[in-house]
């Protein structure tokens, strides 16, 4: 009579040869993911409210933060990781875009909450001086409380 | 003869550690962008064309002064979240009384603010009237504001319901001219 217990023999190993390749391609998402921003130079609270749209990003997006600066606490405006006074804004707009390129390009306002509607005036006015029309304010969502 | 094999492998057993360091580089940096905001058209600026005729009726004026009162039509209204219904009433009139709008479509509501006012005050005003649009719009499409406000422009179905619940009602919020120096 044979031996009727036949081996079976388990490979315990998990191979891990393709360990590599899952980590590349968790690593290519993150990369295509990431947007960095520039360091914020100033002090800004968003407004809270409720009627919102999502911002699709786009890199052809302006981004004109208005708040505090955290130097020195002037009311500063900042573009592209530089500090303006609300006064210059216009003369940087005119260097910085070419004309009649600015008719589509989506200005996202991020304002203080504390700030002046005078400045934030100020700013819409020179907005609409070069055409560019279209504002978003960027605001937070409230906090759900039970 | 002898071919001389001489291939050395390169040493690839490190890959994995330095994919890891680069990925939890990117873990730590990356924020998923959830920017959320309120859209809004400036005015465009005033030519010397002297601007048409508004019923009085047809307009629906909202003033923020520099104590960050609201004034409707005058009126002092005390609490925010009361202008949502005011302005909706004023945009449907369902009773189709005499002193709002005619119709949606002639509808027009003004915003002006004072160079004293917070942001904040016209932030949560803005977003009130916004909401007064967007629930009327919702309820004509018969899906919840949220979910009108989510539609998707690009996908022709969503697009088609979006205009649809648009037709006739033009969100008419101006920002009224406020002198600036």
């Amino acid at each position: 009579m044979k031996n009727l217990r036949t081996k079976i023999s388990v490979q315990q190993a998990i191979p891990t040869s393709s360990l590599p390749d899952i980590i590349f391609i968790l690593l290519f998402f993150f990369m295509v993911v990431t947007v960095m921003k520039p360091d914020l130079l100033i002090e800004r609270t968003l407004p809270e409210a409720k009627q919102l749209k999502k911002l699709q990003p786009d890199s052809k997006n302006l981004h004109v933060y208005l708040g505090r600066a955290i130097l020195n606490g002037q009311q500063v405006i900042q573009l592209d990781g530089k500090l303006l006074r609300v006064e210059d804004l216009e003369g940087v707009l005119n260097q910085r875009l070419a004309p009649g390129t600015s008719q589509n390009k989506l200005v996202v306002l991020e304002i203080d909450k504390d700030m002046s509607m005078k400045s934030v005036l100020q700013v819409q006015q020179v907005l609409r001086r070069r055409g560019l029309r279209k504002v978003m304010y960027l605001t937070k969502t409230p906090i759900q409380t039970l | 003869m002898r071919t001389l094999r001489n291939v050395t492998p390169v040493n690839a057993g490190s890959m994995a550690d330095i994919a890891f360091l680069l990925l939890i580089f990117f873990f730590v940096t990356t924020t998923i962008q959830t920017d959320k905001g309120i859209i809004l058209l400036l005015p465009q600026i005033p030519e010397d064309v002297p601007p048409a005729k508004i019923a009085d009726r047809n307009l629906f004026k909202v003033l923020i002064n520099s104590e960050n009162a609201i004034l409707v039509e005058g009126e002092i209204v005390m609490d925010i979240g009361a202008l949502k219904s005011l302005a909706k009433e004023f945009i449907a009139n369902p009773f189709q009384k005499p002193h709002l709008s005619v119709d949606p479509e002639q509808a027009i509501i003004s915003l002006k603010t004072n160079r004293g006012s917070s942001y904040l005050t016209y932030i949560q005003v803005l977003d009130q009237l916004k909401g007064a649009y967007y629930e009327i719009y919702a309820e004509k499409a018969k899906i919840s504001p949220a979910a009108f406000r989510a539609l998707d422009l690009k996908n022709p179905k969503e697009r088609k319901l979006y205009q649809l619940a648009r037709t006739g009602i033009p969100m008419n919020i101006s920002l009224a001219e406020t002198h600036v120096p």
